[in-house]
Order: structure tokens, then sequence, then C-alpha cells
């Protein structure tokens, strides 16, 4: 008895602890909520409550961490995403977030500049980044 | 290969002149943005002479065989940021319909006042339509083509100027825009291929359909004036778009072009409203939109789709009608075309559709649909080889949309 708690609390303890993360600048200290994030990855706001215009980062196509924060914080499949991307940019609205290879170098595109936000693995976070959102 | 290489160096032209290469050093250069969108449509006809839907341009029609080349499209955009706030965007269409020739489709500048408030000013598509700004982008929507039958609006993009304002509020946004401007076609692709379809088929002695004839319809509008109004709060948008306008429609007669005009060159002050509902509830899709052009037609479309994994099936039902038409069948109204009840030429058809999306990957979809036309006018939509009027069709396409 004693070891099947011990092991649902693992299980459960385990399954709470976010992987990836939602990251700014951490010279940034906007609020900034699920909901923001939301917009500003959907072009539907274009900067942080300070005023800064914000530049997106995400990772490739074919990144887990990327399919999910799509699914769970956008609430768009891949195809999607690229189909609401795609309006977007041909009709001229907004570019969409670049795309980076990495964790790595969504950071170091985050730590470079002011304005930037990116989706990465929490693993990979450092000092130069603030997370605003964990999933 | 004379024609992609006549094609390369037409795109290398139109780039130019969009301003993208203002200076060689900018390609390469991260404020210069290049992507691009295409879609490779084929089908045959089941049944009935032969298959049109109205398009931009005339394209999508379907008579012989398997025909690849109507509705196909490639699209490449260029966007390069002068500043943070003020870019140029340029797109070039090459459509198989002109022989996948470019052509100048968007160029313009806008500016950020705000991040909510931008100015545009340049050649733009006209946004009349839900649709409007998107319906050459095939991955952006379910169908195989936008349910053309209440998108028969004979412009297409304009020149000129808009403004666009959104407020964005915890549960979604509002958008409103105005714009005005004007557009010369000459001729109008879509008007002069529909009067020819109507009035000028020709036919041999065996009856055997031969062509059309060489008349030319021109369009002139000024004074463009529009507003849409459009609406996003969680799953459901709501969109309003309402234009004024003077126009000048110009028939010739076969030979008869530029000097000798059969119209008598009035201005006519026209108006134009759609308005649009749609949902997207978790795996649901549901839109309808109807519109008017003052009295000369109505038309209206209704469409249900699905997401179930990489497939989204999808049926539409869409509807034109022009009460009072001037233009009449083949072998005229002594052939007995004109309706019985007003005694008028009325055009009157619907398109019936099932198709279905399958996303092969996030960039590129499959789709096929199978078309079922009903015409219930007097006057002939497409070839009508027993030239009785009616031009009702069955038909499958085949469409691969891709992003780039």
């Amino acid at each position: 008895m004693k070891k099947l708690l011990i092991l649902i609390t693992l299980v459960l303890s385990f399954s709470s602890v976010a992987k990836s993360v939602v990251v700014v600048n951490s010279e940034n200290l906007s609020k900034v909520t699920s909901s923001d994030i939301k917009k500003l990855f959907l072009a539907r706001k274009g900067s942080f409550d300070n005023g800064d215009p914000a530049k997106l980062a995400t990772l490739d196509s074919e990144n887990e961490i990327r399919k999910e924060f799509n699914s769970l914080v956008l609430n768009k499949s891949e195809s999607q995403y690229t189909g609401y991307w795609a309006k977007m940019r041909f009709t001229g609205r907004a570019t969409p977030p670049l795309e980076l290879e990495s964790s790595m170098a969504v950071r170091e595109f985050v730590a470079k500049h002011k304005g930037a936000i990116g989706v990465m693995d929490k693993a990979d976070v450092d000092d130069t980044v603030r997370v605003v959102f964990e999933f | 290969m004379s024609i992609k290489l006549k094609s390369n160096i037409k795109i290398r032209t139109c780039l130019l002149v969009a301003g993208l290469t203002l200076a060689p050093s900018v390609l390469g250069n991260e404020d210069i943005n290049i992507s691009g969108f295409g879609s490779l449509i084929g089908g045959f006809v089941l049944d009935g002479d032969g298959y049109w839907a109205r398009q931009p341009d005339a394209a999508g029609q379907y008579a012989d065989g398997f025909e690849f080349k109507s509705e196909s499209r490639i699209g490449i955009q260029a966007r390069y940021f002068l500043t943070d706030k003020t870019r140029i965007t340029g797109q070039v269409m090459m459509r198989g319909v002109h022989d996948f020739d470019p052509k100048l489709e968007w160029l313009y500048v806008s500016h950020d006042i705000t991040y909510d408030l931008s100015i545009h000013v340049g050649q733009m598509r006209l946004p009349v339509y839900h649709y409007s700004d998107y319906m050459d982008v095939g991955v952006a929507y379910p169908w195989l083509r936008v349910p053309s039958d209440a998108y028969s609006l004979a412009v297409t993009n304009f020149q000129g100027a808009g403004l666009q304002y959104n407020y964005n509020f915890d549960r979604g946004w509002a958008g409103l825009k105005i714009y005005a401007g004007q557009q010369d076609t000459d001729p109008n692709d879509l008007i002069t291929t529909i009067s020819q379809y109507q009035s000028s088929q020709l036919y041999d002695r065996q009856g055997k359909f031969r062509g059309v004839k060489g008349i030319r319809r021109v369009k002139h509008y000024r004074d463009m004036k529009g507003v849409v109004l459009e609406t996003n709060i969680d799953w459901f948008t709501a969109r309003v778009s309402f234009l004024e306008q003077e126009e000048q429609f110009l028939r010739f007669d076969e030979g008869q072009y530029p000097s000798n005009t059969s119209s008598s060159g009035r201005w006519y002050h026209t108006h134009f409203a759609d308005v649009s509902f749609s949902i997207d509830y978790n795996n649901w899709f549901a839109i309808y939109e109807w519109n008017k052009y003052d009295d000369l037609y109505k038309s209206w479309l209704v469409s249900l789709a699905y997401r179930v994994g990489k497939y989204t099936p999808y049926v539409y039902y869409t509807e034109f009608k022009e009460p009072y038409s001037k233009d009449i069948a083949p072998g005229g109204i002594s052939a007995g075309f004109e309706d019985e009840e007003t005694g008028t030429l009325d055009v009157d058809y619907n398109t019936l559709a099932f198709g279905t999306r399958y996303d092969i990957n996030p960039r590129l979809a499959l789709k096929v649909e199978y078309t079922i036309f009903s015409d219930e006018g007097d006057a002939a939509v497409f070839i009508d080889e027993n030239q009785d009027g009616m031009t009702d069709s069955k038909g499958v396409f085949v469409g691969l949309d891709f992003k780039f």
C-alpha cells in the first residue's frame, strides 16, 4: 500500500511538472498572462504592457514543444496553425513567428532582443530570459 | 520551355516593379520576407457540356477531358520592412487561366500608426467578401475552391487607400476597415466571358460548339467607397461589408472595340452589401454568407465542415439569382427561353458540392470534390450544345494546396 502511494505521488508529481515554457527577455518586466500569449502568437496583440513591440519566436514545424504549444495554448492543430498564418501573411495583416531550430536558438534570440518572446524547453532556461508561462 | 523562360523574366520584372529588389543587397537581408502559396487543381465533367466555377479572371472552366490549367495558380509574396512600422508588400499571381503569366495582384505600402491602427496605400484586394483577401490561398480554407456562385463581383482589386483599426478585448477582437479607390477593367474578363456564353456561342451546321464570338466587355469603377466591420468572439465571427461606387459598363460587339460601343457610356451609382456569420467550434466549422448587388443580383452560400484527424469532410450549397438579365441565351428570346411567369430573362443557378480536405502535412493539403451544378435560369451559363438554355453539369475535382 505504501509503495502504491509513493508510486501514485511520483506519477502525479511527475505529470504536473511542466517541460516547456514561454520566455521573455530578462529585462522585460511586463506582466504576461496566458491570454496575452495567445493574442501575441495569433497577432491579435502587438506589444507588451510596457509598450515594447513583440518579436515572436517559436520552434520548427516538426518540434514536439511547438506542437504542444500550438495545441494547448493556441488551440490549433499544425494544419490549422499553418492555414491561419497563411491567411494572416498573404493578406498582409501580420508576419508569422520566426521559426528556430532549437530551444537554445530561441533563448539566444530572446536574450538578444528586448521585445522578444519565445517558446522553448524548460531545461534550457538560464538567467538571460524570464519564464512567463509553463505548459 | 520558352514559356517558362519568358515567365521567369516577367517575374523578375514584376519584382523589380514591386520595389522588392530596391537594392540588390536587400535580398537575403532579414528585413525582406519572401513566401508563397499555390493550388494545383484539375477536374473533369462527368455529366453535361461543361462546368464553370466563376472565379476571378474567368477561371474555373472545364469542358474537355481532365483539365489542369483553369484554376491552378501560384502566388509569390514579398514584404520589405522599410522601418519597424512601415513596409511594402507585393504579391504576384501566376494563374493557369493566363498561361501562368505573372500579374501583379497586390502592391501597397502600409504604415502602423499604432499596432491597432494602420494605413495602406496602393493596389489591394477589394475586401467585399468574407474570403476576398485570401480566396487564392487554398491552405487557409477547407474547400477545393471558395463556393463561387456567391462570389461573382466582376472587380477583384482596386487602387486606393485604406485605414484599418482593430480593437482587442478579452475574448476576441473587432476590426473596422474603411477604404476608397478606383479600378479599370479592360477587358473585364469575367463579364466578357459570361456574356460570351450567354449570348455569343457559335455552333456549326451539325450543332457542334465551336467557340464564342470575340465580343468585349469593359468596366470602369470610380469613387469606390467601402467599409468592413468584423468581430470575432471565441468561436463566433460576424462580418458586414458595404461598397458604393460609380461604374461604367461598355459593351463592344466583335470587331467594334475600341471605337464603337453599343452602350450609352452612362455612369451608374451602384451598391454592394455582404453579410457573413461563421462558427469555428471544436472540430466543427460552419459559415453562412449572403450578398446583394443593388437589384441586379443576390447570391449566398452555406457550408458545414467537420475536422476528424487529418480529414475535413465538407458540404456546401451556393446560389446566384439575377432576375433581369439583358443578355440572352443562344437561340434568343424567340427560342422560348424567357421566364414563363415574368416574361423576363433571368440567370439563376446553384451548386451543391461534397468534398474533403486531407492534410498531408501542415503545408500541403489534398482536396477532392464532387460538384453538382444546376442551371435554373433562362440563359446559358456555359457551353450549351443542345442550345436550350439549360447548362446543368456534374464534375469531379482534385486539388493540391501548398505554401512555401
